[in-house]
């Protein structure tokens, strides 16, 4: 059982929303300071980037722990690492649409918004 | 389990009394690196800080029992629900749920002898103590901090608020960020590295894993808040400009900071509860908890995605909504975590045979206080509806409502669960039910209409209100019911404290519960476990066979670990045993080293930087003292 | 019982060294300071981004009056710095293998290296603090907080290699050998903080 598909499945998705929801909101606060002005920041260029590549990881890190989960199916009450392997890909696989929901609301809407104006 | 040892096991039981004999008076409690008289050490400061916090609650609702009441002045009034709320958050809630119920249960539940690092955490609770001390200091010379839990800036700098209770706040809390990093880590590294041979991440008690999601929090959490309180004293001290906009600096600076910190704070706040109810459902319910790996993850969960919504608390101050919307998003996400735990632990008990005792109903009252609670949390997360009702009593109602209905509530039925575990004594049912009926109408009491004259448009932090908006009657209701809360709490204490005394005694395990805890004796023996538990399920307690192996292992003298102060290593993920480790007894360190930093952070706060300095080499000389003394040597 | 080490009993450089080789998993106290690491670096993570904050706040950064900072002295003195890991690993690996001497002499000179460091930028600091203050404005305030936040750490690392030094004195135990770790997990992470103070600190003239 390939390590690095289980921990990329259970971390992939909340690294890409972390990346994606720092970042995003850095390019805000940037565009809409003093510097945004200065530097002429694309806040909507950057966020759709983040935005895209942070879903995109959220969706492969979904595969990957379905392709675990399936791979241990059965393993639930064995003895560890099968059972510890099997529970650790439950939770990837929980955490994927979560994390690409909140990627996906916060990145487009903030493209589709108004730029730097309190609404 | 057999309650009369063979000869064979007794010659055991007596080696481990003789190992791991705690010193007797004031000596051995000063210098006790004991996780369970940490704990108890814990519980008696953090009730002792809840009192101070339920006296203050206690002046603001009586203060507000009617329109223009002199009770309390304004600047009194300040003073009052500034300490109320640093007092209840930081001296009491998080100490007793991670210093008292953690330390106590923690390595219990996993089946190791100790935590990880034994004289640090007598250090975090020898920090706690000071922090709380010197903060209280500050009020009692008449200079409390006044400035709300918050502290917002531009009203906490010097310029607004010359006086010292600032510095109290930010270095007291400082201190007391130092006490709880220290433990955030002991648990980390205990959970991580002292498991029990077997007890695989899977198989972990979910109390522990709501323990392992707080203490990363913490990690992670404290370090934006001492930042923001370091740079309000170079601010206020050293007249550096971090959040004047004069200069180039921005009060929003200290929000973002304060939030980033705070927002995961009150995550932390109810972890812990969650870990307590995740404990006591499966109990008296009798059944195993539903979805067992869906509620571990949504445990840590809550706390990861919590870092993510802190501006939240920022809606009505002027950010872009390009920007507030990544907030918005994750606020409303957040949700789901909670209701996983919420319809496991509903469906647990539905699917169950329950036994209504006290602890049972205490998470009965959670459950349905954190409801309420989670449900106008959500409504927060409307960015237009929280403009309207930021700083109105509405917030208030809201967070009484999760931290007290839902992150005390457990912690009152934690009490009743385990006072049979640490006394070897059963409290008083009927009066355990009373306490709860009572405690749980006055909070409803107390906090329910917060909502409807928050709605109404009464704003928080008034110390009074005129008597023709409508919010009177409201008023009053809220304070009787704090009182009626407030003769709960004492019922409570009452109850424990007689039952202390003259109630009936139990054995090991009165309630039949499911983690290892309750296969020690009551109270368990300084060593815990005579024989290292073998582990194949979160619930092994339930796992007859695996404890009736443990006591023919003890017949034999097999994984006694009785050649000195020890305790087994495993490897992280599946708990496979690595090494047997020697662990330190009593020292005099910890004490020796939190009053060397008290007076460091004294000597901050009076500006006498170089005697400051002179401390912290004091501190250091300490420190490289403790380490003098390898635990082989001790 | 099964093979597992007795660890702490490991009083001598031969035994510490078969301790190390026979554990599975890192030891408490090499997790102990990693997640101290963690928490320094949530703190300078913060302080840093309070830097970038504060910078995205102002139209001129250095505010009018202010020199942007020189880039080469920090640099070469960083790199330095950053260099000073090697020694420190060479240090664990000799503890590791029991090697004492190798252990002393590395740790000593990756010592002596980091304390000139220290010397230089303390000179640095103070040149500085005479040309522009942190009581003026913010940017000072961020600029002489977050090198003196560095600073600081790097005179706790000195320290601690003094006090493992004096405790190497008496030769190595498994704890020495997990304290040799500890220490050099703490300074691999100074010097890389070490990197991204100065990239922060020297950006405006990057």
């Amino acid at each position: 059982m390939s390590s690095f598909r289980l921990w990329f499945g259970v971390l992939g998705a909340p690294v890409a929303w972390t990346v994606q929801h720092v970042s995003g909101f850095a390019f805000t606060i940037a565009g809409c300071g003093e510097v945004g002005t200065v530097w002429d920041v694309p806040v909507n260029l950057l966020t759709a980037i983040a935005t895209a590549a942070g879903a995109a990881t959220a969706v492969l890190a979904e595969l990957s722990a379905i392709h675990v989960f399936r791979a241990t199916r059965g393993a639930g009450e064995a003895e560890p690492p099968a059972s510890r392997i099997h529970f650790l890909s439950v939770v990837g696989l929980t955490v994927g649409p979560l994390f690409l929901a909140m990627i996906l609301m916060s990145g487009l809407s903030s493209i589709f918004l108004t730029d730097c104006v309190q609404g | 389990m057999a309650t009369v040892a063979t000869p064979a096991a007794q010659r055991h039981l007596d080696r481990l009394e003789r190992i791991w004999a705690e010193r007797e008076g004031l000596t051995g409690w000063l210098t006790t690196t004991d996780h369970k008289r940490i704990g108890l050490l814990y519980l008696f400061a953090s009730l002792a800080f809840f009192a101070a916090g339920g006296v203050e609650a206690l002046l603001i609702r009586t203060q507000l029992l009617v329109p223009n009441a002199g009770v309390l002045s304004p600047d009194a009034y300040n003073e009052v629900f500034t300490m109320h709320g640093v007092t209840m958050v930081f001296l009491f809630v998080i100490p007793i749920s991670i210093g008292a119920f953690g330390n106590y249960l923690v390595p219990l539940m996993i089946g190791a002898r100790d935590m990880a690092f034994p004289r640090m955490n007598a250090l975090s609770f020898w920090l706690f103590l000071g922090s709380g001390l010197f903060m209280y200091v500050g009020l009692f010379l008449g200079n409390g901090p006044d400035a709300g839990w918050f502290d917002y800036v531009p009203l906490a700098s010097k310029q607004f608020t010359p006086s010292s209770g600032i510095d109290f706040y930010a270095l007291g809390l400082i201190f007391n960020g130092v006490s709880t990093t220290a433990a955030s880590i002991n648990f980390i590294v205990t959970i991580f590295k002292l498991r029990a041979p077997g007890m695989s991440l899977n198989r972990m008690p979910l109390f522990c894993y709501a323990f392992l999601a707080v203490s990363f929090a913490l990690v992670f959490a404290l370090p934006p808040l001492t930042a923001a309180l370091s740079f309000l004293e170079l601010d206020r001290r050293l007249g550096f400009h971090f959040y004047d906009v004069a200069s180039g600096g921005d009060p929003l600076l200290w929000q973002h900071l304060f939030w980033i910190f705070g927002h995961p704070e009150v995550y932390i706040i109810i972890l812990p509860a969650f870990g307590i109810a995740t404990s006591i459902i499966p109990t008296f319910v009798r059944r195993k908890m539903v979805a067992f790996p869906l509620v571990a993850l949504a445990e840590i969960l809550v706390a990861f995605i919590g870092f993510g919504v802190w501006a939240h608390h920022m809606f009505a101050v002027g950010l872009a909504t390009i920007t507030t919307i990544y907030f918005a998003a994750a606020s409303l996400i957040i949700v789901i975590p909670s209701g996983i735990q919420l319809f496991a632990w509903i469906t647990t008990i539905f699917t169950g045979t329950p036994r209504f005792k006290t602890p049972l109903l205490f998470i009965l009252g959670f459950i349905v206080f954190f409801i309420m609670g989670g449900l106008t949390g959500i409504m927060f997360a409307a960015i237009p509806f929280d403009q309207q009702t930021t700083d109105t009593y509405f917030v208030v109602a809201h967070f009484h409502f999760v931290i007290f209905g839902a992150a005390v509530f457990p912690i009152l039925g934690g009490f009743y669960y385990w006072f049979p575990k640490v006394t070897g004594r059963m409290y008083h049912e009927g009066v355990g039910k009373l306490s709860f009926w009572l405690t749980f109408a006055g909070t409803a009491v107390t906090f329910f209409p917060m909502h409807i004259v928050g709605l109404l448009g009464m704003p928080r932090r008034q110390y009074t209100y005129p008597p023709d908006l409508g919010w009177s009657f409201l008023n009053f209701l809220e304070s009787i019911g704090s009182y009626v809360l407030g003769a709960g709490l004492v019922l409570i204490v009452a109850n424990l404290a007689v039952s202390l005394l003259r109630g009936e005694r139990v054995g090991n395990d009165p309630w039949g519960g499911d983690t290892l805890e309750w296969s020690a004796t009551s109270p368990p023996p300084a060593y815990n476990y005579p024989v290292i538990p073998r582990v194949t399920s979160p619930y092994a307690m339930w796992d007859r066979d695996d404890r009736q192996a443990d006591a023919r292992r003890l017949e034999r003298g097999e994984l006694t670990l009785e050649r000195g102060h020890e305790t087994p290593a495993s490897t992280v993920l599946d708990a496979e045993w690595d090494e047997i480790l020697e662990m330190p007894s009593h020292s005099w360190m910890p004490v020796l080293l939190a009053a060397a930093l008290a007076a460091v952070f004294t000597m901050l706060l009076l500006g006498h930087w170089v005697t400051a300095g002179a401390f912290s080499a004091v501190a250091a000389l300490v420190l490289f003292g403790w380490h003098m003394q390898e635990p082989q040597e001790a | 019982m099964n093979g597992v080490t007795r660890s702490s009993e490991a009083t001598s450089a031969i035994a510490a060294a078969y301790a190390e080789r026979r554990r599975r998993a890192m030891p408490s106290g090499v997790w102990g300071v990693a997640l101290l690491v963690a928490t320094e670096a949530a703190l300078f993570g913060t302080v840093l981004a309070s830097y970038y904050y504060l910078r995205f706040d102002a139209a001129r950064w250095p505010p009018a009056g202010i020199e942007p900072p020189d880039v080469a002295l920090p640099l070469a003195l960083t790199g330095a710095l950053v260099l000073t890991s090697v020694p420190v690993l060479l240090a664990t690996v000799a503890a590791r293998r029991a090697q004492v001497g190798s252990a002393r002499g590395l740790l000593l000179l990756a010592l002596l290296v980091q304390a000139g460091y220290l010397a230089v930028q303390i000179l640095l600091f103070k040149r500085d603090l005479g040309v522009f203050s942190p009581r003026d404005t913010a940017y000072g305030s961020i600029y002489f907080t977050l090198l003196g936040l560095h600073h600081l750490h790097v005179v706790v690392g000195l320290l601690l290699e003094l006090g493992l030094l004096v405790k190497l004195l008496g030769g190595l135990t498994n704890y020495r050998v997990i304290g040799v770790r500890a220490v050099a997990i703490y300074w691999y992470f100074v010097n890389f903080m070490a990197v991204l103070v100065v990239l922060t600190q020297l950006s405006p003239s990057l």
